[in-house]
């Protein structure tokens, strides 16, 4: 297959290509000139099928101004970008990168082939200072508008009081800062006459109980009815890429499970899998299988918190305390493995930190033979009521087209049809050697996706019993020495929200060049407004609950 | 023993025990029991203090009026705080979790403790805001739904006014209540006030109609508005078991008042003017402080009215066989009726905008409307 990709864009592109190496397995990196990129992204989508756009990544490639040793690497006055895409069909990704001019750095758009980039490319520009030529709305996304600089680069000054507030405040309250730019407003040509007569704007947010974390929603409104949404993030942005610039590969580890708190498992697992990647070491199998447990584990208490959630979004108490009540179950088994009852810190290079003993094993089976019934108890909660079913049917309905445009993964996306999950298209952990199938819905709305979510937690018990049941013997560790890897690494994971992407580089030096993450929830929820538009406020709940959003993961 | 700690290890098998063990029950079985004795030796009592003075004295309207205020006036003060702590425990135990438990035993103390609390928060007025209307909106809201109970009957000779055109009244009062929400609603100027408060009127314009046309049922077999000659209508019995209360011939119109009250008093599912999930509780979102609390207690208010209206309208108000007395017969039918929709509250959904519109417009007016032929028909035929 990799063979294949690297003819095509061969023999189309001949000279634009610079190298096109088959790096292993489902992997392949085209490195091109920055003229052709837009073409070249054009024709993998069109021709390859390549129609999901995982990450947009910018790196500075200069002589960093912090770190301690850096050797082996040579360094460049220039950026790069990076773009990972993956076909649904091939299950193949591919890694484009290019190179920009230090003075300008100036690159096509891509949001014309795959919408997903919008939010990526403002990151970008935001964070890097890259611009985008042909971006509609080349707007920063996590920092406010009155930010100076762009912390990403490498001479960015860190020194303590230069990158709080400005010198002097802003008049203005910084909330108001940011105006609202409407998507609709933006594809509109320029002589149409905007409706302005019974048009509101409710701000819903930062702190709103229907929003699951600090984060704005815009939302254009025709009486009850959305017309148009301009969601703004950025509220909890820790700046975790540019932290793990500044902390050793390791002590990266903890940090790198706060992308998101519900799912810190699968995030550390993606950190940790993208830098064994580089190293190129596979851990011991008892670690693979140890991993695997966690990362159900989570994915089932992150799914239980989902439908508590849910149930207190539409007014149901009940729905809030039950499943609350078995993610405590949840929570502990986690805590008997890792110690932690949120941010696991599990993961380890070439292994997981703690070994389980055999009451743990015991434990867990029980836990999950008690589990499974529960599920049918939330099953005549939220399904026996008739109300649940008006509420979440037919609304935020997204098409299979769509979803890969808007680069929707996970539940959202297999609620539209689409089987797609990395754990069986590009597998990692034990799951190669686990018997287990995924779940789709075709309808595309907020129900099916609950569906597929209470299919995902029976089938996540389930898996966990398999682990339990091959538990191979041995090591859970492997001893790697001091880790200073060279080189770029890329994991893909499936996290419970969809895919999670981490992208490294090292320079052989003992911190990270770079660290870059995509989290499922982030492109997610810059779906939104497609999704809500006419609907009403009510149902823009149902559909934000639906997307299952964690401000963590958007905003890092 | 039910305080024990079940966290913290892998207790599944104990949270199974002690949610589904019979405890929880037995301890309510003796909450009822201490209710009914409560609410006997109550009714005793007032009718003992009652009976002190001398005659003629209850027959003087201004004596019943002052009297019948201050009466209600600490049912639905006491018993809208209480209902709080009954609807947290209750709901509560549906919920698989304790309520509060902090202050006094079983947290009966809690609802205190909350109006201090509520007491002594800061009244904030903000500075874009409307303050007159502001002000005056929670009084203009909370005032008609207050006045209403005059005519609701404890039992024959313990209701505030006797007046002959009773129901009437309180469907009249009642329909005053949206003009001061929406006064809550723009006075502050803030989007989720307004738009909490758009909903409630179009709530409860839907909903008073098919309540009105409800209520035409049991005044049709009363022959009378008045309250008391409503529940009079009622005595008796069929085969000498089943009673002659209007919720078994009319139980189409008791569903539809029913589902109509509680749109009216705006509880999930129909608790969209103050959806907290969408609209932030609406038009009570820029209000603090004793403001609030009045806009908050409309809900409890209009919830016991409208139990106590369907308890007079079709459960017969305060009749009963002996033992216990009538005073204690229609609290418990109220309490009842309140449970049964603090239970609804617990495990159901909120509906949507348009699905409420439809529910009411669509199907309980039409529903009500072939009910009053029904009813027509029926008495045509039985009296």
């Amino acid at each position: 297959m990799n063979r294949e990709v690297i003819e095509a864009v061969k023999a189309e592109f001949g000279e634009g290509i610079v190298h096109a190496v088959d790096r292993r397995e489902r992997r392949v990196v085209l490195t091109v000139r920055k003229e052709i990129l837009h073409d070249l992204c054009l024709f993998l989508r069109d021709r390859l099928g390549f129609d999901h756009l995982t990450s947009i990544t910018a790196v500075d490639r200069s002589r960093r101004v912090t770190g301690m040793r850096e050797r082996q690497l040579l360094y460049y006055n220039d950026f790069k970008m990076v773009y990972h895409v993956w076909s649904y069909e091939k299950k193949t990704l591919v890694e484009v990168r290019t190179v920009l001019e230090r003075d300008d750095p100036v690159v096509a758009t891509v949001t014309d082939v795959w919408s997903s980039a919008n939010w990526q490319e403002r990151e970008a520009y935001d964070l890097m200072g890259i611009r985008f030529d042909g971006h509609k709305d080349l707007r920063r996304l996590l920092l406010p508008e009155w930010w100076e600089g762009h912390p990403l680069r490498k001479d960015y000054d860190l020194s303590p009081g230069t990158w709080f507030l400005p010198e002097e405040e802003p008049e203005e309250f910084p909330l108001d800062v940011q105006k609202p730019v409407f998507p609709l407003d933006l594809s509109l040509p320029k002589k149409v006459k905007k409706k302005e007569v019974s048009e509101m704007i409710l701000r819903i947010g930062p702190v709103h109980p229907g929003n699951h974390g600090p984060w704005l929603i815009n939302v254009k409104l025709d009486g009850e009815i959305i017309v148009d949404i301009d969601p703004q993030i950025g509220y909890i942005h820790r700046g975790l890429e540019k932290i793990a610039e500044n902390r050793t590969w390791t002590q990266y580890l903890p940090v790198s499970d706060r992308y998101c708190w519900l799912t810190a498992a699968s995030n550390n697992l993606s950190y940790v899998l993208a830098v064994e990647d580089v190293l190129d070491v596979t851990p011991p199998p008892r670690a693979q299988y140890l991993r695997t447990i966690a990362l159900e584990l989570n994915r089932l208490a992150s799914h239980l918190l989902w439908l508590a959630a849910m149930g207190i979004d539409l007014g149901n108490l009940s729905g809030f305390f039950y499943p609350f009540r078995e993610r405590e179950w949840m929570l502990d088994l986690l805590e008997y493995m890792s110690g932690n009852r949120l941010n696991y810190n599990y993961g380890r290079f070439g292994g997981v930190i703690f070994d389980v003993d055999d009451k743990f094993v015991e434990k867990a089976k029980k836990t999950m033979k008690i589990f499974r019934p529960r599920l049918e108890e939330y099953r005549d909660l939220f399904e026996g009521s008739r109300i649940w079913k008006v509420r979440t049917q037919g609304v935020g309905v997204i098409s299979a087209k769509d979803a890969k445009d808007l680069g929707v993964t996970g539940p959202v996306l297999r609620s539209t049809g689409v089987k797609a999950d990395a754990r069986k298209d590009d597998p990692y952990a034990a799951y190669p050697e686990i018997d287990f199938e995924i779940p789709t819905r075709k309808e595309g709305d907020v129900y099916a996706s609950y569906e597929v979510r209470m299919d995902e937690m029976r089938i996540a018990s389930e898996i966990i019993d398999q682990c339990l049941d091959n538990l191979p013997k041995g090591p859970v560790q492997m001893d790697l020495g001091r880790i200073e890897p060279v080189g770029e690494g890329i994991s893909r994971i499936e996290e419970p929200r969809g895919e999670i992407a981490t992208y490294v580089i090292g320079d052989g030096g003992d911190r990270p060049y770079r660290v870059r993450v995509k989290c499922a929830e982030y492109i997610n929820v810059s779906a939104l407004a497609h999704m809500a538009r006419g609907y009403k406020i009510a149902d823009l709940i149902a559909i934000i609950g639906g997307l299952d959003p964690c401000l963590g993961g958007i905003d890092r | 023993m039910i305080r024990r700690r079940v966290h913290g290890g892998l207790y599944a098998e104990d949270m199974e025990r002690l949610y589904h063990g019979p405890l929880p029950y037995l301890i309510m079985l003796i909450g009822a029991g201490l209710t009914v004795a409560i609410l006997t030796g109550t009714g005793l009592a007032l009718s003992y203090v009652a009976g002190l003075a001398p005659e003629g004295f209850w027959e003087n309207p201004w004596v019943r009026g002052a009297v019948g205020a201050v009466l209600w006036a600490l049912v639905v003060a006491v018993g809208g705080l209480y209902l709080t702590l009954v609807e947290r425990k209750f709901m509560a135990r549906v919920q698989v979790r304790y309520g509060p438990n902090r202050w006094g035993p079983y947290g009966i103390l809690q609802p205190i403790a909350d109006a201090i609390k509520l007491l002594r928060k800061e009244d904030i007025i903000p500075e874009a805001a409307d303050p007159l209307v502001m002000r005056f909106a929670p009084i203009i809201a909370f005032a008609p739904s207050f006045v209403l109970f005059a005519a609701v009957p404890w039992t024959e000779s313990y209701v505030a006014s006797t007046m002959d055109i009773g129901v009437l009244f309180i469907v009249a009062v009642t329909a005053l209540t949206p003009i001061g929400v929406l006064m809550a609603g723009w006075g502050p100027n803030n989007k989720y006030n307004l738009l909490g408060a758009m909903r409630f009127a179009a709530q409860e314009l839907a909903y008073e109609i098919p309540l009105v046309l409800a209520m035409i049922g049991p005044i049709a077999a009363a022959q009378s508005l008045n309250g008391v000659a409503i529940v009079e209508a009622q005595r008796g019995t069929w085969l000498g078991l089943i009673p002659r209360w209007n919720i078994f011939p009319q139980f189409l119109g008791a569903i539809i008042f029913f589902v109509a009250f509680m749109a009216e008093t705006g509880r999930i599912p129909f608790d969209i003017p103050d959806a907290e999930g969408e609209i932030v509780h609406g038009f009570t979102a820029e209000y603090s402080g004793m403001k609030f609390v009045l806009l908050l207690l409309i809900e409890y208010v209009h919830l016991i009215a409208g139990a106590a209206l369907f308890v007079v309208l079709f459960m017969g108000g305060y009749l009963g066989p002996a033992p216990i007395n009538p005073f204690a017969w229609f609290a418990l039918k109220l309490l009842l009726v309140i449970l049964f929709m603090m239970l609804i509250r617990a495990v159901w959904f909120r509906v949507r905008i348009d699905q409420i519109m439809t529910l009411g417009w669509k199907i309980l007016l039409p529903a009500a409307l072939f009910n009053i032929g029904f009813i027509g028909i029926y008495l045509a035929v039985t009296v």
